[in-house]
């Protein structure tokens, strides 16, 4: 009757460990929600031979080139943005107008590059991603440089895919 | 569904915490594993051997989830040979077909009504469990509280149909559909508790633990533009992101050799 008991009590245990886990297993919360940047834009730093650490760009306004659509305007300084490559083209044109020291530019971005579309997950859905083949500005000064640093567009954080070394001087 | 879920887990539970009383405890004699204090008329009774039988399994998780959920179907059966009460080889073979689409609720974009991710396809897992519990030499059966592990491979078909792939800065967008074949290998660590309910016919319960997985992503090329295709589900596995945890509970059967 005593090892009965003692074994009572030594697999009500085990099983009481199994019942919380099996509990635990069914209430415990789904993660339906999308963990992969959807968001593949390309990360293009600003920068000169000077300051090669980075420079900040004032009244930034971005439009498509090919489309005459405005993509961005940012009437504080910035030192970096981000630019959405075209989904459905290899070929995507930025101009950019800026001042700096109060003088007015305008610079027009040349991105060849190879797209990929990817489904991602149930929950996240399809997404673009990118490998950039070329970069160049078509009016660039002389002394104007391009540095691709990161060919992969892929949307991760602080992917710094491209750094331009202005010639303002 | 949840709702649902808890009260199944309630009921299962209900039953878990009546195994202490099963057949097995109440047989004469099986307090010692000596030869002395063994009941020989005892239903149980044999002889020390080596290879005492072998259990067939099949999981009941995955035919209640059929009942209840429209989004997925599948069984799952496996057989172990019992090697001195001690190890047992096992091998599982399953079935799972999933209707992953209505997890599409944090999209970025919006997606088509009519949009369907679904997987299916068969699983195979092999791998051996160690009895931790006291082991009864001059019993047939004895219950088992044991540790294991699994190598799963699934080769299974995927559908992905009418998602859309969008440019949002300019407003361009196209649908995205695909399917194709693909193979998934993953490992798991188990741990369970199987137990006599009457004669020979036994419950148990196992945890999975899956990890190492590995699963093909599918390339190909349509309309010179590059498409890859990643799976956020397998067959046996379940959601990549929130399916590491498995259980399975089961009615097996002890063939006894």
């Amino acid at each position: 009757m005593k090892a009965f008991f003692r074994n009572y009590i030594k697999e009500s245990l085990a099983s009481a460990f199994f019942v919380v886990c099996f509990v635990c297993s069914f209430l415990s919360c789904s993660n339906d929600y999308c963990k992969e940047p959807m968001d593949t834009s390309m990360e293009v730093l600003f920068a000169t031979r000077r300051d090669t650490s980075g420079v900040s760009l004032q009244s930034l306004k971005v439009t498509d080139r090919k489309r005459n659509l405005l993509l961005l305007e940012d009437t504080l300084s910035c030192s970096s943005v981000r630019l959405p490559l075209a989904a459905f083209d290899t070929i995507s044109e930025f101009r950019m107008d800026f001042y700096r020291s109060g003088v007015p530019y305008s610079k027009v971005l040349v991105v060849k590059h190879k797209n990929t579309e990817e489904f991602v997950s149930a929950e996240c859905g399809c997404r673009i991603t990118s490998k950039i083949d070329t970069v160049y500005m078509n009016n660039a000064y002389h002394g104007d440089s391009i540095v691709v640093r990161n060919k992969f567009v892929l949307g991760r954080f602080d992917e710094r895919n491209v750094k331009i070394y202005w010639n303002f001087d | 569904m949840k709702e649902m879920s808890r009260y199944i887990g309630i009921l299962i539970s209900a039953v878990l915490w009546l195994l202490p009383f099963s057949d097995i405890y109440a047989a004469k004699g099986d307090k010692k594993d000596s030869r002395k204090g063994v009941d020989t008329t005892s239903f149980y009774y044999t002889e020390p051997k080596s290879v005492y039988g072998f259990y067939v399994d099949v999981d009941l998780v995955d035919p209640l989830r059929s009942v209840f959920s429209s989004n997925r179907s599948g069984f799952n059966v496996s057989a172990g040979l019992d090697i001195n009460h001690t190890f047992m080889p096992a091998v599982e073979v399953g079935f799972a077909d999933i209707d992953a689409s209505e997890d599409y609720s944090y999209a970025v974009v919006e997606v088509p009504q009519s949009h369907v991710y679904r997987v299916s396809g068969t699983y195979f897992k092999v791998g051996a469990d160690f009895n931790l519990l006291n082991k009864k030499p001059y019993r047939t059966i004895s219950p088992m509280g044991y540790l294991g592990f699994r190598y799963v491979i699934s080769p299974y078909k995927y559908e992905v149909k009418d998602y859309v792939v969008v440019d949002a800065f300019r407003g361009d967008g196209k649908r995205f559909s695909a399917e194709g074949d693909v193979l998934a290998q993953w490992g798991e660590v188990v741990a369970g508790l199987k137990t006599p309910v009457f004669r020979y016919l036994c419950v148990g319960l196992e945890l999975h633990y899956k990890t190492f997985l590995h699963c093909q992503k599918k390339e190909s090329f349509v309309d010179d533009a590059r498409r890859i295709v990643k799976q956020s589900y397998a067959p046996g596995f379940g959601d990549f992101n929130d399916g590491v945890w498995g259980f399975r509970y089961t009615i097996s059967y002890f063939f006894h050799l």
